[in-house]
């Protein structure tokens, strides 16, 4: 659950990050900090960097025979090499109407935008492919994973076109994006989560299936984490339209309840998915959670990060739900 | 009136109205749950005027739905002059004979006029392929009357007939409404009702009744009578596929245990037919007895060949022998295979018995099927054909006979001919015998060569009659598809006549034909008739210009031959192909001019030549005694009668037949409500459509929905210019 304030003050403030007009500007600010690093593939390759000798078993491709040591020795031995590998990351960014909600100055959809330019960002400064797409009932500007110069252009473009759009079809445009998807990538999907989720749980499975290593975000305004209408109001649904009558009181108790519900649920098919879960208000620090989604995403990119900051994240930002850092 | 209701509407509106304080926009309504709307209390009623207007257009609308007339006459008919017409149909067919089925007649009879009042009509009527009026319309008296209707009904048992259902019963609805028609124009309330008494068996013939139109004050009752009889299994005699076998059908009853069977054959030479019926049939071992085996599983049935070869019988009768405890359709009569008759005669054919002439070909053309004797014989004279009976005579070179001016005569008393001139001197010869023409005396109207001379009416041969000789094969060029002799070939799959060629012919003027009265059914290339028909009397002459014998045609070698020569016998009169079996009711006809018949009940009935004898009336062998013999016809049930499974009630039911509740006297007080109702409804309707008042209503409603408009309007531009003003309705 997300925990408001209890943030020190080198995170920045969320409410003036997003008085800047420019995406480019807010994410550069918010990465700034972030230190540079390199991280390891788990694979191995025929890169740069030696790693062992194997002997050679016959009908292996003779390109990689070490040709000097059979020289000096007469045994055929293939030289292996780490792979340096470049994660190809997909960002997926919810634009559906409810994603406009807003309590204070700023809606969820302006915050995600920042959060997810700023991951992209950072990526894409380590020299990692970084793709990005919009939906709501339909996907949006697919943009696949690149790491060319001005892809940055590109990705934050895709981002700046976020309008709030139609209702939200999670399952099914999470069905489409992954058959856009062609290889095993790290896909980071920004969502309030707030729908039908019967449809997500199959999907995120099969997405998992395919490889894919899923970070679901879910980003919710303080005033959807706990209903404060202690008045009679007429409620609108922002997406269907639909208008309800409630009672201030009954309301908010009943709120609770099935809000709980619906986060229990959500965790529930993220833990059955495999799926890393965090949650985050849009009254937290965007840099602040970007930071700990990058340290969440990639653990090692970060490597000499300051004790203190590290400390900071994980006490206060998120609780994530599953085999995810924290 | 229970629009009227709708006025608390905008009263309701008017006064209650829900009062949100706030109106929010969310991002998504899963976690609120609408709570019922509450209300605010306000007893102040704004806009009078308003709130009255729209009251009154409410009202009036409903109103003018309501279709307001002012009633002249409340009058309302009483059930009290209600004339119930009974009708009671009581089937006769065959399969009544059941064992149990007559008392069940009779008891149903005993309840059928329950429900009957004094004053009330009824009528009893029997039907099996008939429908006949055992009682006209009486008053009913309730016990008088049963039992009348009861002795009638054994005066007239179940005969042989079949079940003719379907046109029974809308012969016995059309009777019914007649009366019906009758009775109620005396100005009293009608109701009929159909009591059909029968076994409802599946044989049953049900299709005159789909589309029938109901009265609608008619119902049916069917009281199903057959369900106490045991189970059946039939026999029943099928055209026979081959000759020298007899096709039976056995079937079984679906609720029948037993599934062995035996069909046991009895038969007697020709000449010794003795009168008998099923019931006399010994089943004990006789010596002329040949039994086959036969396996029907229950509900099913079976076809089986019975050989006739190995015996000498002429006719007899088939057995079914089983655990079957219904007689009354165990036994069918056979005969032999006499069951047609072809007389055919020729002139100058040839000795049948030398390769390639005509009387060869026509031997083996007709002389194969057995199911149909054709008699051909070669006459030497007219006077060698027996008066009165009926021929197709078929000749050539004519002009050797010695009596041929006595042939005219024989045409116009029905005699059929063929004829196939072979030389121009011959067919003048004839022709002049036979005065082709207008009725012109064959002294007046030939000279001898082909033209005529004689009076104006004999039509002028524009050419002389020759014979052609051709190398190549001369092919038929027109054909007149309408007659009936071609009819036959008209469809493409048959009409091809291009492998028929000749090479000899007779060339008639084409123009001649017509004005002598005759028709050209197919001519040769070059309108050269080759089929004339002439009309003569009864009978009629066909002038066949081209024969078939080897080197004048390939007619008898091609396909076509047969079918065109049995087209020919069959347009003519002397074609008598019968069934190898009657059934009660048909009638028969005699092939010679008179027999004698003696029926199986020992009748004898005399039957003249072209009569029908209508009275096969009893199943059993019919002997029939004529000039050339005596012979037997088999007369068997109908087959249908052996379907006894009761299943006519539903299907009777979704033909539409209004069958009736059980409860007699309460259908009859709802009857006569229900014609109340409908009388004073009418009545209404008339009125109504006199008065139209509801059109006035409209009118003012439309008038006052005007001043609404225009007074909100005006109210509300009036608050607009008070912005403190209060909200509107």
């Amino acid at each position: 659950m997300v925990q408001n304030g209890n943030h020190e003050s080198r995170w920045l403030d969320p409410s003036a990050l997003m008085k800047l007009k420019s995406l480019e500007l807010q994410i550069k600010v918010v990465v700034e900090g972030f230190l540079l690093g390199l991280h390891r593939s788990p694979y191995h390759g025929f890169s740069a960097e030696f790693t062992e000798y194997r002997p050679y078993v016959a009908g292996e491709d003779t390109r990689y025979l070490d040709w000097k040591l059979y020289a000096r020795s007469d045994r055929n031995y293939i030289k292996k090499f780490r792979e340096e590998t470049n994660v190809r990351t997909y960002l997926l960014l919810d634009q559906s109407r409810s994603m406009a909600f807003s309590s204070g100055e700023y809606n969820k959809l302006d915050y995600a935008r920042v959060l997810l330019g700023s991951v992209g960002y950072f990526f894409l400064r380590q020299r990692d492919a970084v793709g990005a797409c919009r939906f709501d009932d339909t996907v949006h500007d697919f943009l696949p994973p690149r790491v060319r110069t001005g892809h940055l252009r590109h990705f934050l473009r895709v981002l700046h076109g976020a309008e709030p759009g139609h209702s939200t079809d999670l399952g099914g445009s999470v069905a489409k994006i992954g058959r856009l998807i062609a290889n095993r990538s790290l896909v980071i999907l920004a969502s309030d989560f707030l729908g039908n989720l019967d449809s997500l749980e199959k999907e995120i499975g099969i997405l998992r299936a395919r490889g894919n290593d899923l970070i679901m975000v879910q980003v919710l305004d303080p005033a959807e984490i706990e209903w404060r209408g202690d008045r009679n109001l007429l409620v609108r649904d922002m997406e269907t339209g639909r208008e309800i009558f409630v009672q201030g009181g009954q309301a908010a108790e009943r709120y609770r309840r099935r809000f709980a519900d619906h986060q229990a649920k959500l965790s529930r098919i993220c833990n059955t998915g495999g799926v890393r879960l965090c949650h985050v208000s849009t009254s937290q620090p965007v840099d602040q959670f970007a930071y700990h989604l990058i340290k969440s995403a990639a653990p090692g990119w970060l490597a000499g990060e300051p004790a203190g900051l590290a400390r900071a994240t994980a006490g206060s930002v998120v609780e994530s739900s599953s085999g995810g850092d924290k | 009136m229970l629009g009227g209701l709708a006025i608390a509407g905008p009263i309701l509106f008017h006064l209650i109205r829900r009062s949100p304080e706030k109106r929010q926009d969310f991002s998504s309504l899963m976690f609120l749950e609408p709570d019922p709307p509450v209300f605010s209390k306000r007893s102040r009623i704004s806009h009078w005027l308003l709130l009255l207007l729209r009251c009154l257009v409410i009202l009036l609308l409903s109103l003018a739905f309501a279709r307001p007339f002012l009633r002249t006459d409340d009058r309302v008919v009483a059930p009290g002059g209600l004339v119930t017409h009974w009708m009671i149909v009581v089937d006769r067919s065959a399969s009544m004979n059941r064992d149990g089925v007559d008392d069940a007649v009779a008891r149903s009879l005993r309840e059928a006029l329950d429900g009957s009042r004094p004053g009330d009509l009824a009528l009893l009527a029997a039907f099996d392929g008939d429908f006949e009026i055992l009682a006209d319309w009486q008053p009913v008296e309730s016990s008088t009357t049963t039992s009348a209707f009861d002795a009638l009904i054994r005066q007239t048992p179940a005969g042989f007939g079949s079940t003719r259902l379907g046109p029974s019963l809308v012969q016995a609805a059309q009777i019914m409404d007649d009366r019906m028609a009758e009775t109620g124009s005396r100005g009293s309330q009608v109701a009929g009702h159909i009591v059909l008494i029968s076994d409802f068996q599946k044989g049953a013939q049900l299709d005159s009744v789909q589309g029938f139109e109901w009265n609608e004050l008619v119902d049916v009752a069917l009281v199903s009578v057959g369900s106490e009889a045991p189970p059946n299994a039939g026999l029943a005699l099928l055209e026979s596929d081959r000759p020298g076998f007899l096709r039976v059908q056995v079937s079984n009853d679906a609720e029948n245990l037993n599934e062995s069977f035996q069909v046991v054959m009895t038969g007697q030479t020709s000449g010794n037919v003795e009168p008998q019926t099923g019931e006399e049939s010994d089943a004990g071992a006789a010596p002329n007895e040949k039994s086959y085996p036969v396996r029907v599983p229950a509900g099913s049935s079976r076809v089986i060949s019975i050989p006739m070869d190995s015996t000498d019988w002429a006719n007899g009768q088939l057995e079914l022998r089983g655990e079957d405890s219904s007689n009354f359709d165990n036994t069918v009569y056979w005969a032999g295979s006499r069951v047609g008759n072809f007389n055919i005669r020729t002139f100058g054919l040839g000795d049948e018995n030398a390769s390639g002439t005509m009387a060869f070909f026509l031997q083996r053309a007709f002389g194969a099927d057995e199911s149909m004797p054709v008699d051909i014989t070669p006459l030497d004279s007219i006077s060698d054909l027996v008066a009165g009976a009926q021929y197709f005579l078929i000749g050539a070179g004519l002009q050797d006979l010695p009596d041929l001016d006595d042939l005219r005569q024989r045409l116009e008393q029905g005699v059929d001919f063929l004829w196939l001139p072979r030389s121009p001197q011959e067919f003048n010869a004839v022709r002049t015998a036979l005065a082709l023409g207008t009725g012109v005396e064959p002294d007046q109207e030939n000279d001898g060569d082909g033209t005529a001379t004689a009076t104006a009416t004999v039509p002028v041969m524009t050419s002389p009659v020759t014979v052609e000789n051709s190398r190549s094969m001369v092919l038929l060029e027109e054909i007149d598809w309408t007659h009936p002799v071609f009819q036959p070939f008209r469809d493409p799959q048959f009409s091809n006549f291009s492998k028929v060629g000749f090479y000899r012919y007779l060339k008639l003027p084409a123009s001649w034909v017509e004005p002598a009265g005759g028709r050209v059914v197919a001519s040769l290339e070059g309108d050269s008739p080759w089929l004339v028909e002439f009309v003569v009397g009864d009978g009629r002459l066909w002038i066949m210009t081209s024969g078939w014998e080897s080197g004048e045609s390939v007619l008898a070698r091609s396909s076509k031959f047969l079918p065109v020569l049995l087209s020919l016998a069959q347009s003519t009169g002397a074609w008598r192909s019968g069934s190898s079996q009657y059934s009660i009711g048909d009638a028969w006809k005699p092939f010679e001019s008179d027999v004698a018949l003696r029926t199986p009940d020992g009748r004898s009935i005399e039957v003249a030549a072209g009569e029908s004898f209508p009275g096969l009336e009893i199943p059993g062998l019919v002997t029939v005694a004529g000039p050339r013999g005596e012979y037997a016809i088999p007369v068997n049930l109908d087959p249908r009668e052996s379907l006894c499974s009761p299943s006519a009630v539903a299907q009777l039911e979704t033909l539409g037949v209004p069958l009736n509740p059980v409860d007699v006297e309460e259908r009859d007080s709802e009857q006569a409500r229900a014609a109340a109702e409908l009388a004073a409804t009418k009545k209404d309707t008339e009125v109504e459509s006199a008065q139209k008042n509801w059109k006035w209503v409209v009118a003012i409603v439309a008038a006052i929905l005007i001043l609404e408009t225009w007074l909100a309007g005006w109210t509300s531009r009036r608050q607009a210019a008070i912005p403190a003003g209060e909200s509107t309705v």
